[in-house]
């Protein structure tokens, strides 16, 4: 090879990683720009949007700082009977039931398609993945209508019930995929040893699982925690409102609140992030776990 | 400790039998070996003692009590599994600990009993380490450790030593056999390595085909094969076979398989009872078969086409025609590929097998 060549080579494979990179780095900016407008503004005093303020006309700087908006959202009463520790506890009393109960249907589903060999397991199996080839919001009216019937709609079970069920359908998957990349002889050495086949359950699979788990329950913990079109349908009562209904009315028809809107914003995600952050070694474990047999 | 009783067990999926009318005992306090290749229905066996496979067909006894229906907690069995199966989320402690915890021991009772298996097994210094901070011969002694802590009526192994290397495997199975003579515990251990099934066994069942083909003492199975398969499935390299007729001529018996015949040893003439001839497969172990650089009368003139260097001898490959032969010889036989030996094949441990049915005639 002359030196030439290998010269031509280094600057083409050069040129193709900084072609890379720049792809990357626009891809990233794309995704991470919303984010930090939004937290521009929610520091920036005054309710308007920062375009103003954007350093060199791209990146949201604000040119004074304040705190002002999220003190304000604690005190706003935007709509009548409802504030802000009102959306903090509905928010987690429907996220955390809804954690719960997806995880309740789920791990024993998951197991039972695993461990079990029933009549129309298949058939069963790709009538849950059936909701996952529609938009969800398709599913919104007949949910309407269906708890409007049962007499449940504004009430927590309205939006519980559906977040419980929303995500099942993957999580069976994920829960089957981890149950099935453990070894039957697992089981079999503890049914030997004298467990039973819910102890072997709760004592030998669950724990082997809990990177899956935490994928799933985070599933359900974002489904619920950030809707807002389901619960924008089922809850009327403004005392039934989560933090996402909340948001949506900073947004006034005559009037927004961009400042607050943004600050509730930022607060609503921090949860998120911690939960991302705590659990970031399970997840990325979770979301592989059944693709490798090993 | 107690017998272990197989009566007419029958295993099918979707209709085919795995295990098919399988009869057997093992005694009180004995070793013994399924042996066979894979698919042959051992591991089948194996597990419907264990409980995790119900008998289509046929009973389990465990000591005197009738097994069948019985869930594998209750059978008082432990078994230690090819992958081990140990629970990875747990220590050393807490997996030997576990069966007894399932059995409600008491805390004092669990803590003596685990620091003992741990002492015969020399492991009591990983007891706070996980499975995936052992090596492969430290899970095998915990895999151990877990089926003797609870001192069971029967220990079932599935192919335990098979994913040891082969140096390992070697030490482990000789103090295999070490505990379980010390513990007198009746055992029934699974393996497709004849190796292993004749230094670990008090007696070998050889499986085919979903059946018993033989139990015996590892002597009595090799010298005294039943039929073709099993004569074929024990030693190495494998015996030599050389389908033929034997036939009995004023001289004595002759075996004729067409390109040579040879008279054979008196000890077969059994074979030959009440009729004058008789199509045979004539089986030689490698160990049985003389091999000379000279021809002697009787014996059969082959041309090299490999030796195997074993140490202190080496196995001849000979070709004659079509035929194979092996044979035996010293490390300094001199037998250069492509060069002329002669094998001599008339042995009194030879065997005949019936050509049609392979069972043996002598």
């Amino acid at each position: 090879m002359t030196a030439h060549s290998s010269t031509a080579k280094s600057i083409r494979k050069l040129a193709a990683s900084a072609l890379k990179h720049a792809f990357l780095i626009v891809m990233a900016l794309v995704s991470i720009y919303p984010v930090l407008w939004v937290i521009s503004i929610a520091f920036t005093p005054g309710e308007s949007l920062g375009i103003p303020n954007l350093f060199l006309g791209i990146f949201p700087i604000p040119s004074s700082f304040t705190l002002e908006h999220f003190t304000s959202i604690l005190k706003l009463q935007v709509v009548v009977g409802s504030n802000f520790p009102v959306w903090v506890r509905n928010s987690t009393l429907i996220t955390v039931s809804s954690v719960v109960g997806a995880l309740l249907l789920t791990l024993p589903a998951g197991y039972a398609f695993s461990r079990r060999k029933f009549r129309g397991q298949e058939a069963s199996m790709f009538s849950f993945l059936l909701p996952t080839m529609f938009p969800g919001v398709v599913t919104i009216i007949p949910q309407f209508l269906l708890f409007s019937t049962l007499g449940l709609v504004n009430s927590y079970f309205a939006v519980i019930i559906p977040y419980m069920v929303g995500s099942l359908s993957l999580s069976i998957f994920i829960m089957k995929s981890a149950f099935d990349s453990i070894p039957r002889e697992i089981d079999e050495a503890a049914m030997i040893d004298g467990a039973g086949e819910l102890r072997i359950f709760t004592r030998m699979l669950l724990p082997l699982t809990l990177p899956s788990i935490a994928t799933v329950a985070l599933w359900a913990f974002m489904g619920s925690w950030l809707d807002w079109a389901l619960a924008h349908v089922m809850l009327e009562s403004n005392s039934l409102w989560t933090l996402p209904l909340a948001l949506y009315a900073f947004l006034q028809p005559n009037y927004t609140y961009y400042g607050s809107f943004s600050a509730l914003a930022l607060i609503m995600a921090i949860p998120v992030f911690v939960v991302f952050v705590v659990f970031q070694r399970y997840l990325v474990t979770g979301l592989t776990a059944g693709s490798v047999k090993g | 400790m107690a017998q272990v009783r197989l009566e007419h067990i029958t295993k099918s999926f979707k209709s085919a039998p795995v295990v098919d009318d399988v009869n057997l005992e093992v005694k009180e306090g004995e070793f013994l070996v399924l042996l066979g290749p894979s698919g042959c229905g051992k591991t089948t066996t194996l597990r419907m003692v264990a409980g995790l496979e119900k008998p289509t067909k046929g009973d389990v006894y465990i000591g005197d009590s009738l097994v069948t229906e019985v869930e594998p907690k209750d059978r008082d069995i432990a078994m230690v599994f090819q992958s081990y199966a140990l629970y990875p989320h747990m220590t050393v402690h807490d997996n030997l600990a576990f069966p007894l915890k399932m059995h409600k021991y008491t805390k004092e009772d669990i803590e003596e009993r685990v620091t003992k298996a741990a002492a015969i097994l020399e492991i009591g210094d990983l007891l706070k380490r996980r499975p995936k901070e052992l090596s492969g011969g430290q899970r095998q002694r915990v895999a151990l450790g877990r089926a003797i802590v609870r001192d069971p009526k029967v220990f079932l192994m599935d192919e335990p030593l098979s994913n040891l290397d082969a140096k390992l495997r070697v030490q482990t199975r000789v103090e295999l056999k070490n505990l379980q003579k010390r513990l007198g515990t009746t055992t029934v251990y699974v393996t497709h390595d004849q190796a292993e099934a004749m230094t670990l066994a008090d007696r070998v069942a050889l499986m085919r085909q979903g059946a018993i083909q033989q139990v015996g003492s590892p002597t009595e199975v090799y010298a005294h094969p039943a039929n073709k398969f099993v004569a074929g499935f024990l030693g190495s390299p494998t015996m030599n076979f050389i389908d033929g007729v034997v036939r009995r001529t004023d001289a004595g018996i002759v075996f004729d398989c067409g390109e040579f015949s040879f008279m054979v040893d008196p000890a077969l003439a059994s074979a030959v009872t009440g009729v004058t001839s008789r199509d045979v497969t004539y089986g030689v172990r490698a160990e049985d078969v003389g091999v000379g650089s000279e021809p002697r009368e009787g014996s059969v003139e082959v041309t090299v086409f490999g030796s195997e260097l074993m140490g202190s001898e080496q196995f001849v490959h000979g070709m004659k025609e079509k035929l194979k032969i092996v044979a035996r010889a010293p490390m300094d036989f001199q037998a250069p590929i492509g060069s002329k030996v002669w094998m001599d094949l008339a042995s009194p441990k030879a065997h005949l097998f019936d050509a049609k049915t392979e069972k043996a005639l002598t």
